[in-house]
């Protein structure tokens, strides 16, 4: 009797069963993504020439500016990569500095950038101090923290002073610059 | 030199710098070497300012720290040590503290502060130690000077508290 049951209750949930495994492998096969095109993931999605991209914060003031002569992108990478970049930042519309260099990323997510060849960081006078301007092979520049590092040799200029170091970090927000290893300044009036 | 305070500083420092640019403070450690014309200063660590108009004061620490500075009408060089030193370049101002020495051409003073102005190149010895207060022996030898061969040389101020 009880085998009558078993069996009498078994077959119908097997059935169900089955038919959900049929419905869930016939949506694989049939399902056709119109929208995705396999795109070779060593070439650019898309490329911007002669770009300026500005971005306000919520009052509605410059917040930082990237200009460059070439954009551009590789499928599904965070990285968008530049030719000569120009990155301006500013603290309530005020130019806090910017960095120039002859390539570059920016990772928009991290808001931090990589800068390479001949790059330059300069940060306008202001009534403290003078100008400040690192020159470097390669520099990090991280715009949500507003810090800078490298690791290359470097010269830093600050008004007639100039120093030498193998390696930086600027935290630019609170005008803290550590120079690296074996360092030289020279002050001068 | 006189002309040693118009000059640039270089420092230089194998541990590398801290730059406050706001405060205009710059702290260097690891073998220091400063150079300004003909001043030349040796130390672990030196903190140099620099006050709006660019003019520098450096205070130097360390074991041992030295400094060479050549002097005006080619009467020689001064040397001195001590465990620290503050120097003012636009006061042209230097004060040895701790162990203070200092030579020239012969002549050597030695006293726990030693305070040396490097227009007038008169400098000034005191005694006392950490725990003498005012008093404390200073030393001052003198090379007998040979009035044909030499010119006249300002002659160290006795130190105040000399005793």
């Amino acid at each position: 009797m009880i085998k009558l049951l078993r069996s009498h209750r078994l077959f119908p949930v097997l059935l169900v069963g089955l038919t959900a495994l049929l419905t869930i492998w016939l949506d694989q096969i049939s399902r056709w993504d119109s929208h995705r095109r396999e795109l070779d993931p060593d070439k650019p999605e898309y490329v911007a020439e002669n770009m300026i991209a500005t971005r306000y914060d919520k009052q509605g003031k410059l917040m930082d500016r990237l200009i460059a002569t070439r954009m551009w992108q590789y499928p599904g990478k965070p990285d968008a990569y530049f030719e000569n970049p120009d990155l301006y930042q500013y603290q309530q519309g005020v130019l806090q500095y910017h960095v120039t260099g002859e390539t570059g990323r920016y990772n928009n997510k991290s808001q931090q950038a990589y800068f390479d060849k001949k790059v330059v960081l300069i940060k306008p006078a202001d009534s403290k101090q003078p100008e400040t301007r690192l020159v470097s092979s390669a520099m990090f520049v991280d715009t949500g923290k507003r810090f800078a590092s490298s690791k290359a040799p470097s010269v830093i200029y600050q008004g007639n002073s100039v120093a030498n170091s193998i390696g930086f970090s600027y935290l630019e927000s609170q005008g803290l610059l550590n120079l690296y290893s074996k360092t030289k300044i020279v002050y001068a009036k | 030199e006189q002309a040693d305070k118009t000059k640039p500083i270089e420092i230089t420092s194998d541990n590398g710098c801290t730059m406050e640019q706001t405060k205009g403070v710059s702290t260097c450690t690891g073998n220091v070497v400063v150079i300004q014309g003909t001043l030349r200063l040796n130390a672990d660590k030196v903190v140099a300012t620099q006050d709006p108009q660019g003019n520098q004061t450096l205070q130097a620490t360390g074991r041992i720290v030295t400094f060479r500075q050549k002097l005006d009408n080619n009467s020689g060089w001064i040397e001195g040590q001590s465990s620290k030193l503050d120097y003012d370049s636009a006061k042209h101002f230097a004060v040895l503290t701790g162990n203070a020495r200092v030579k020239r051409n012969g002549d050597l003073v030695i006293g726990n502060v030693i305070t040396y102005d490097t227009q007038s190149e008169v400098y000034q010895v005191m005694g006392g130690g950490a725990n003498a207060g005012k008093g404390g022996r200073t030393t001052v030898i003198l090379q007998p000077k040979n009035t044909a061969s030499q010119p006249a040389a300002a002659k160290p101020a006795a130190g105040a508290a000399a005793q």
